[in-house]
Formats: C-alpha cells, structure tokens, sequence
C-alpha cells in the first residue's frame, strides 16, 4: 500500500510523456512551414530555347552552358511562395521554358516573397527576364536576344553575345564584354560598360553616371545619354572615332587629339560642345548630358 | 543666340523661309536646288540640313523595332475588354502571373499623346526660331517669349500625365516600401529634367539638346507612371 503510492508517484505523468511526443511531432512541422522550399528541375531542351522567368524578389544568376538543357534551382524564403517551372511542348526537346514565381499567400510581404533562382541555360538561348526587385546576373549568352528588367535592382551582364536590353529604375547597370547590339536604360542608376565589342550601344540614363571603357569597333554607334550624370569614356589611343560630344549646362573635356569639325558654342544653344575626328574615325560617338560632364580620355 | 538674331539680316531671313519650305519636300526627295544652295549660304540652315540628313540616314538604317511586350498586352486587354476578341489562353500561359492591365486607357492615350508631342515639339523648332528672330528684329527681345509656341505638352497630354500621376499616387501607398522608393526618386528625377528643359526651352527655344530631353523626360515619366500602375502594389 505504502509503496503503490510512490510508484504511481514515480511512474511519468501522461502531460510529461505527451509533451516532448508533441514538440517531437510539432516541430518538423513548424520547421517545414516557416522554412524555405526549394525546386530543383532540369528540362530537355532545343538548343536555341526562349527562357523566361518573372520574380518578385531575390537575386537571380542565369549562365549560358554547352548543354541542351535548362537546370534550375530555385529557393524561396517561404513556403508560401513557390517557383514553377514548365516546359513547351510538354513533351520532347522544350522550344520554352518558363519560371514563374508565385505567392501562394497575400499576406506574404517584404523578404518573405523573396526566391533566389540558379539556372543553367544552352548558351544560344534567349532570355526574358523580369526580376521586380532584387539583382540580375547573366553569363555567357550567344542567343538572339535578352531582356532583362528589374524595378530597382542591379542588372550585370557578362559575355552576352545577342541583343541585350536591359533596363531598371534605379539599379545599376553593368555590360561587360557584350558583342551584340546592347540598349541599357535607367532612371537614376548608374551605367558601366566595359570592353563592349558591340557595334551598336545605346546607354541612357536620367540622372545617373556613364563610364564606358574599352574600344569602338569600326563603323560602330554608340550612344550614351544621360540628363544629370557625368560620362565618362576611356577608349585606347588608338581608337578611331568621329566624336558628337555635347552638353548644356556641363563642361566637354577631351583629351584626345582631334580633327575638329567645329568647337564652339553651338548656334543651336548647346552650352558646351566638340565635333572632331580621331584617326580615321570608324565608330560614331555620340555622347550628350544636359548638366553633367562630358570627358573622353585615353586609357594607359 | 542675340547676336547672331541681330547679324541677320532680312534677305537672310527670306531665304531661310524659303528653305524652310522646300526642306521637307527635299528630305522626301523632291528636286529642291534651292535647298542645297541656301544651306550653302547659310551656316545655321546647313546645320540644320547635316542634322536632319543625319536623322533621315541613320533611321533608313534602324532595325525594325519589336514594340515592347506591354504594348500589346494593352492593345490586346482592351480588345478582348470590349468583346472584340476573345481567344482561347494556351496551355502554357496558364503558368504565367496574370498581368495587372493598365485599370484606364490613360497610358496608351499618354503615349499617342507623347508621340504627337514630339513631332510638334522637335520639328518646328526651326520656324520657332526664326519667329523668334524676326520678333526680335521687329518688335524687341522682349517680345520673342510672348510669341512663342508653348514648349511644354498639349492639355490634353497633360490631362493625361495628371491622371496616370493621380492613379499612382492613389496606389503608392500599396507599394512595397522600397519599390515606393524607387519610384519616387525616378518621377522626382524625371520632374527635375522636365522643369530644368521647359525652362531652357523657354529661354531659348532653338536648343534642340534642351527639347529632346524635354520629350524623352515626358515619354519615361509616361512609361515609369504606366509600369507603376501595372504592379499593382504587388
């Protein structure tokens, strides 16, 4: 009698026992609602594929390979938020592939909507690329074109072969190595463009910078605009190029000898401008601030 | 701008609208040897020729231009709102978000709009010119502002502008708060280049430089109001 007692006493209570059953069973569950999900996918593809992807958030790295295959890993920073994925036609070598995000949940906000996407594309695919907020990388692309736009992230283009359109309100903009025609355009970000071997560049932006350095090719236009910024070019001293340099309210410094078509004060009100030739001027140069400084210099 | 107003002389003037006259038909390709002559003579008409022999060579030379995707989703999304189209959605647009359409046909009116304003803005910006020169000649500088054309949108544009703007300014509170940032540096970025021209335009209406980034301000800010409405705070 005495010892029934302490037994029952010493036996575990069924809250104790149900307790850790249920942070047992609880938690995983927890974890895999609040974690993040992931989509690993990879589709056949033709080797010349349009791939698209439109995201909300979260920074996104597409690079060219030699496969005819599109391999996508994506992360969401919720559950609540999914990546999909599809292929067209469903069946056979996709001609399309298109990535979406998705936000399963309206009350998912801010970083929650985020999801950071890796994919590996066939080298001659083209791309169309809408990323709201968060960055943009692209690597290594021969396709006939790509389309990159973000509202306030930084869009960095590498090695694109094709024509290249990249555009962000206020992200920078940075092409480097391009070959194929490229239009860059922001609001108030800041344009880079180094060692382009396009023949046809356009940059504008309303009040951000422009640094372009490099070369021009022959009989190649290049047009950098901006309405605030400063722009900056730095080409070798051998380049050969016709300059249109001219600016309002700003200063042209040029430290290229040229053969001057006119340097004064433009008739047509320009504050500031300089037309000339450098050696035999195969590219067009056309470089226009309204405000900012216009400088062109030799690289060392 | 004055002293060259003021070395002009009345011949120079008549033969500058003369040239004026035939420039058009000569860009065309119409025989027009008055138009070669004059620019001859005339310094401020050859420039005005080399500009637009450069804009006509290098347009021949343009690749014809796809127009941006949204344009057509607009076109489209208006069509099929007044039942003139209505198409099957193929399989794979099923996974693609629905786009938030523009809730007015403000923007597409805003870009007609904005193209018409260019045409007027950039291509009498000659016969401003010499209305202001022979103002000037006539009746006194103080006279060149009064008599010039508006540099600045037609209302109806500006009607428009302001609605897109309103419809904006309604939603930006459903932005997230750095999409709301971004927006609102590049609108007041966007304002500054339009205040900063329309005043330079007034002051000197012949500055070509001022009134391409006069249009170009209006046309983003139309594309920026367009592309904020069709977030739709997501």
């Amino acid at each position: 009698m005495d010892k029934s007692p302490k037994i029952l006493h010493r036996m575990p209570d069924v809250r104790t026992i149900s307790l850790p059953c249920l942070l047992l069973v609880i938690t995983p569950a927890i974890l895999l609602a609040v974690g993040p999900a992931r989509l690993e996918k990879t589709f056949d593809t033709k080797p010349d594929p349009q791939i698209s992807l439109t995201n909300l958030r979260g920074h996104i790295v597409i690079r060219g390979w030699e496969r005819s295959q599109v391999h996508a890993l994506c992360l969401t920073a919720s559950p609540r938020v999914e990546v999909e994925g599809s292929a067209m036609p469903a069946t056979g070598p996709a001609e399309r592939v298109v990535f979406s995000t998705r936000v399963l949940d309206p009350l998912v906000r801010g970083n929650d909507e985020s999801a950071d996407c890796n994919l590996d594309v066939p080298a001659e695919a083209s791309l169309e690329i809408r990323n709201r907020q968060g960055s943009v990388q692209v690597e290594h692309l021969q396709g006939q074109h790509a389309s990159i736009d973000s509202a306030d992230g930084r869009i960095v283009a590498t090695d694109v072969a094709g024509h290249l359109t990249a555009r962000s309100l206020g992200g920078d903009i940075e092409i480097v190595r391009s070959s194929g025609r490229v239009e860059a355009n922001s609001i108030t970000g800041n344009l880079t463009f180094t060692e382009p071997t396009s023949k046809n560049l356009r940059g504008n932006t309303n009040s951000g910078h422009i640094l372009y350095t490099g070369n021009f090719e022959s009989s190649g236009e290049y047009i950098l605009s901006t309405y605030s910024g400063d722009i900056e070019v730095v080409v070798p001293p051998s380049a050969s190029f016709e300059l249109n340099a001219k600016t309002v309210k700003g200063k042209v410094e040029n430290a290229f000898k040229l053969q001057p078509k006119r340097h004064a004060p433009s008739s047509l009100g320009y504050g500031n401008s300089l037309f000339g030739t450098h050696n035999t001027g195969n590219a067009t140069v056309d470089l226009t601030s309204f405000s900012g400084h216009v400088r062109v210099r030799p690289s060392h | 701008m004055s002293d060259q107003d003021n070395e002009t002389t009345v011949p120079e003037r008549a033969a500058c609208r003369e040239f004026e006259r035939g420039l058009a038909s000569y860009l065309e390709g119409g025989a027009e040897p008055s138009v070669l002559a004059h620019a001859k003579q005339c310094p401020y008409c050859a420039v005005i020729l080399a500009d637009l022999e450069q804009i006509r060579f290098v347009s021949h030379h343009l690749p014809q231009e796809e127009p941006p995707a949204r344009l057509w989703a607009n076109i489209r999304a208006h069509l099929e709102a007044e039942g003139i189209i209505r198409e099957p959605v193929p399989a794979w647009r099923r996974w693609l978000p629905r786009p938030a359409f523009f809730p007015s046909s403000a923007p597409l009116g805003a870009l007609a709009a904005l193209a018409l304003f260019a045409a007027t803005l950039l291509v009498p910006g000659r016969s401003m010119e010499n209305r202001s020169r022979l103002n000037a000649g006539t009746a006194g500088g103080g006279m060149v502002a009064a008599s010039v054309a508006p540099i600045g949108p037609d209302e109806n544009l500006t009607r428009t502008l302001s609605e897109m703007e309103e419809a904006y300014r309604s939603r930006e509170s459903s932005l997230e708060p750095t999409i709301k940032a971004a927006y609102q540096r590049s609108l007041a970025s966007l304002d500054a280049c339009i205040h900063e021209c329309s005043r330079h335009c007034e002051m000197e209406p012949g500055n070509t430089l001022a009134r391409q980034y006069l249009v170009r301000a209006y046309q983003t800010k139309a594309e920026v109001l367009a592309s904020a409405l069709e977030y739709g705070g997501r």
